[in-house]
């Protein structure tokens, strides 16, 4: 994987680029430059991959991030949008020679409007302070990545996050009502608001999910909901992980959305219980777990129609929380599946693919041939409900040409995934990690116009260069998730 | 009659690609028309070429198990809707006819939704993917076919109520939701307009099934009249109900089943609020707290009658004809509001129909139309008079 070469005329800008940022902003704690202090920033969550920027500055005004992007514009220096470089696909990589500007001093919530159901805040306010904000009146905000805890709305915006009710809520695009966002040229345009309209093109739309090349998210109006009264959950054991697959479509097509379902297999239930021992069976072949939430009379009716399905689908055994903290319980296995994985195998990669349901048994077949393939073991954890696939390709990075077999094993998982009718990211982004894989699902065609687009809004190529377009347009396994002996890039944050 | 082949389908498809691709060559102008209803949305084009793509029409796949439909553009929305309550499910965000010809590339075009629109989403919420004929005649594809995907720019969204003015949709793939096996109505009669907003308020956010909220003023012959529609399995739709019913203090009465499916249809087709010949059509959105602000300033400017919808978050509103559009987008700017002016006939289709957009807003949009037809061929003063 590539990133565009760093320009000498650039790099010997640094001195120039430093003295006028501190110049322009009010404190030069805000301008971090020496090498040392620049350590923390040189990758985000994908930590394969690093590189140092010249500088990263701590913006806590729309204002300074438009005075920042006018002077890099002036002086041609390229920029990256940085949250809380959670991000799972390289998204934030800095480049050598460019700035960072980092949102993450922005965290004030600006505006709590519980009549018309939207949360006003800064961009580094943290996806979960949201919720903080206002459960004590009873509300959340729906999305849910598992780094909920540390990213920020701001980086779910551009990420387009999801998490595990995504079927029944939508991802972050469905929950966001207006943004503020700078633009290439340093103006601050402010897009939606309040209404469930806006005006003219849909481009709150195209900006979610842009991945920072477009703008960058200053602000954000968020959709919050009222908590459910119900939220109840069952887990079913099956003998086959097509089976478990078969209950999620008999579920769905009966007509109940579930606001979670996931699925893991005989691998990924073993890790968990050595890693947790909370009372998953052993020696099976797949667990399914399904939540349903809503209003109780609902939930209470639709219960019986899942067991009685879940049965039906060839369920060998149900276990049903009726509490919240049964429910939590059978929840905890589910969450703890990627640190478990680090207790069984030096390193793993994680895939993030999304296929139509039906296509299951299929990929799962598929992935279990490449495992016998590449002789490397796979675990499978994924999001059922909305066909999120997350296989982790156990391997030893010390073990010569192991790295090497995983990536070649994650591409030929993604490529399925895409012939299948899936997509090569459902909730990570493509950053660099899926850059070059893009056209195994585009033709040049429809990168052209994404790039015109590209282009009209930053007709620089100043913001985020390098990132979601492949530099070659020719279908090459990109990077992955790499752990090497459960190091996760952030250790204190679930991931699932 | 024999099914449509591929081929037929790819031969239709390229009829629609040359007549764009002519018009790049001659440096004309189209405007994409499908079952004709929704012509009084936006302004019209003088001199435009008509772009019909009715004849694609066709169910590309049906997967009921997946909650995914894909179809052409030309697709009646009847039609759509009768093949999927076969399978018991239906386009949650309840999309308007508005005539018998509706089809769903109209449908997504105009980005049009329907009464359940605060609760389950709205037309955009709903597309998934997209394959366009783009203004340089290219044929290109964006989003996919499954809810969670971050692969590229989301142009499907962003095509979603653009009018038509940034590429022909060819194919459309929609979310789709089970329907509810049962639905009914609370009624409360009898109640004053800020009694009235402020219960929607209160119940949008209520954690039940409420999937409609609507008030209709005093009207002569009828006392204020708010609406709450909650749907469901059987018992817990009655159970809601009760629970609902309890906290009002009017003359609170039910519709039941299909006396509820018809009162929401009426409101969804427009018949709550049809103008006489001189009147003019009017459809407000903004945030639901302010519905009411939004109507006093309305009533300053002759306002007729009026319904809210949404919870409060849509306004709809008849005006006499002579009173100027400027004057209700200004109204609706001060509210932070966006309008929509209804054209009466070929006589007023060249007024600002949307109200104006703020410089930087403009600008950005213009840039899309450049990006997506770089020569102007789509339509190009439907949504804003060209500058």
């Amino acid at each position: 994987m590539q990133l565009p070469a760093p320009r000498q005329e650039r790099l010997q800008r640094r001195e120039e680029l430093v003295r006028r940022l501190i110049e322009l902003l009010d404190d030069p704690d805000q301008v971090i430059h020496r090498p040392e202090d620049l350590v923390v920033y040189e990758c985000d969550a994908l930590s394969a991959y690093r590189q140092q920027p010249m500088a990263v500055i701590l913006a806590s005004s729309a204002e300074q991030v438009s005075g920042v992007v006018r002077l890099c514009g002036e002086i041609d220096i390229p920029i990256v949008p940085w949250g809380a470089g959670t991000g799972l696909s390289g998204g934030a990589l800095p480049l050598g020679d460019g700035v960072v500007i980092s949102l993450a001093r922005m965290s004030r919530i600006l505006d709590i409007d519980l009549e018309n159901r939207a949360v006003t805040v800064e961009a580094g306010v943290t996806n979960l302070a949201i919720t903080r904000a206002v459960e004590d009146r009873g509300f959340y905000y729906a999305p849910d990545p598992s780094s909920q805890l540390a990213c920020t709305i701001g980086g779910n915006i551009a990420e387009n996050s999801g998490g595990v009710h995504c079927l029944k809520y939508g991802t972050t695009t469905n929950n966001v009502l207006g943004i503020q966002i700078v633009l290439s040229d340093g103006e601050v345009v402010d897009l939606g608001g309040k209404s469930m309209d806006q005006g003219g093109y849909d481009l709150l739309a195209l900006m979610t999910g842009s991945e920072g090349l477009l703008g960058i998210i200053t602000r954000a109006t968020v959709r919050i909901l009222r908590k459910p009264q119900s939220a109840r959950a069952i887990m079913a054991v099956f003998n086959s992980v097509e089976s478990a697959g078969q209950a999620v479509s008999d579920i769905i097509a009966s007509g109940v959305v579930p606001s979670g379902m996931e699925i893991m297999d005989r691998l990924a239930i073993e890790a968990v219980e050595d890693f947790l021992g909370c009372g998953y069976p052993r020696d099976v072949e797949a667990l399914l777990l399904v939540e349903l939430d809503g209003a109780a009379a609902e939930v209470e009716v639709r219960i019986g129609t899942v067991e009685a399905l879940l049965r039906q689908a060839g369920a060998t055994e149900l276990r049903r929380a009726d509490t919240d903290q049964e429910r939590q319980t059978l929840w905890a296995g589910r969450k703890a599946a990627f640190p478990a994985m680090g207790r069984i195998a030096p390193d793993y990669y994680c895939m993030d693919g999304t296929i139509p349901r039906g296509r299951l048994p299929e990929v799962l077949r598929y992935i279990q041939g490449l495992s016998e393939r590449f002789g490397l073991r796979v675990a499978n954890v994924f999001h059922a409900g909305d066909g999120n696939l997350h296989p982790l390709i156990l391997y030893d990075s010390n073990a010569p040409g192991q790295l090497e077999k995983a990536e070649s094993f994650g591409a030929e998982i993604l490529k399925f995934c895409v012939g299948v009718g899936g997509v090569l990211s459902g909730e990570h982004g493509i950053g660099v990690e899926k850059r070059d894989l893009m056209p195994c699902m585009f033709t040049d065609a429809d990168l052209d116009t994404q790039e015109r687009v590209k282009s009209a809004f930053d007709p620089g190529q100043l913001l985020n260069p390098g990132k979601v377009f492949p530099l070659l347009r020719r279908c090459i396994p990109g990077g992955s998730m790499h752990v090497h002996a459960g190091e996760l890039p952030f250790p204190g944050l679930e991931r699932f | 009659m024999a099914e449509p082949t591929p081929s037929d389908r790819s031969t239709a498809l390229k009829a629609v690609q040359e007549q764009v691709l002519e018009a790049v060559d001659a440096g004309t102008t189209v405007e994409i028309t499908g079952g004709c209803t929704k012509g009084r949305l936006g302004r019209r084009e003088t001199g435009a070429k008509r772009l019909d793509v009715s004849g694609l029409d066709q169910l590309i796949s049906y997967e009921p198990g997946e909650l995914v439909l894909v179809v052409q553009p030309g697709m009646r929305l009847a039609a759509v809707e009768e093949l999927l309550s076969g399978e018991n499910q239906h386009l949650a965000f309840e999309p308007p006819q508005w005539g018998d010809g509706a089809t769903v590339g109209g449908t997504v075009a105009c980005g049009l939704s329907g009464p359940r629109r605060f609760k389950a989403g709205a037309a955009r919420d709903f597309v998934l993917g997209i394959e366009l004929i783009d203004g340089c005649g290219q044929r290109i594809r964006a989003g996919g076919r499954v809810v969670k995907n971050v692969t590229g720019y989301d142009l499907s969204r962003a095509l979603t109520g653009s009018f038509g003015t940034l590429g022909v949709l060819t194919e459309i793939c929609l979310k789709l939701w089970p329907r509810p096996e049962t639905q009914a109505t609370l009624v409360v009669d009898g109640c004053g307009r800020a009694d009235a907003l402020a219960l929607m308020l209160e119940w949008a956010a209520l954690p039940l099934e409420i999937t409609g909220l609507a008030y209709l003023p005093e009207d002569g012959s009828t006392s204020g009249r708010l609406m709450a529609r909650i749907e469901g399995p059987g018992a817990a739709v009655a159970e809601q109900m009760r629970s609902l019913a309890e906290g009002t203090t009017g003359a609170a009465s039910t519709l039941e089943e299909s006396e509820s499916a018809h009162v929401w249809k009426q409101l969804r087709e427009l018949e709550l609020l049809q103008p006489n010949a001189d009147e003019q059509l009017w459809r407000f959105s903004l945030a639901p707290a302010q519905a009411l602000l939004l109507v006093g300033q309305l009533e300053a400017h002759d306002l007729r009658r009026y319904c809210l919808d949404w919870g409060g978050g849509q306004v709809w509103a008849l005006f006499p004809a002579r009173v100027p559009p400027a004057t209700l987008h200004r109204a609706a700017l001060r509210l932070a509001a966006t309008a929509w002016r209804f054209a009466r006939g070929p006589e007023d289709a060249n007024d600002e129909a949307f109200t104006p957009l703020s410089p930087g807003v403009h600008r950005l949009n213009q840039r899309l139309k450049r990006a997506m037809d770089p020569k102007g061929v789509f339509s190009p003063g439907r949504m804003y008079r060209p500058s």
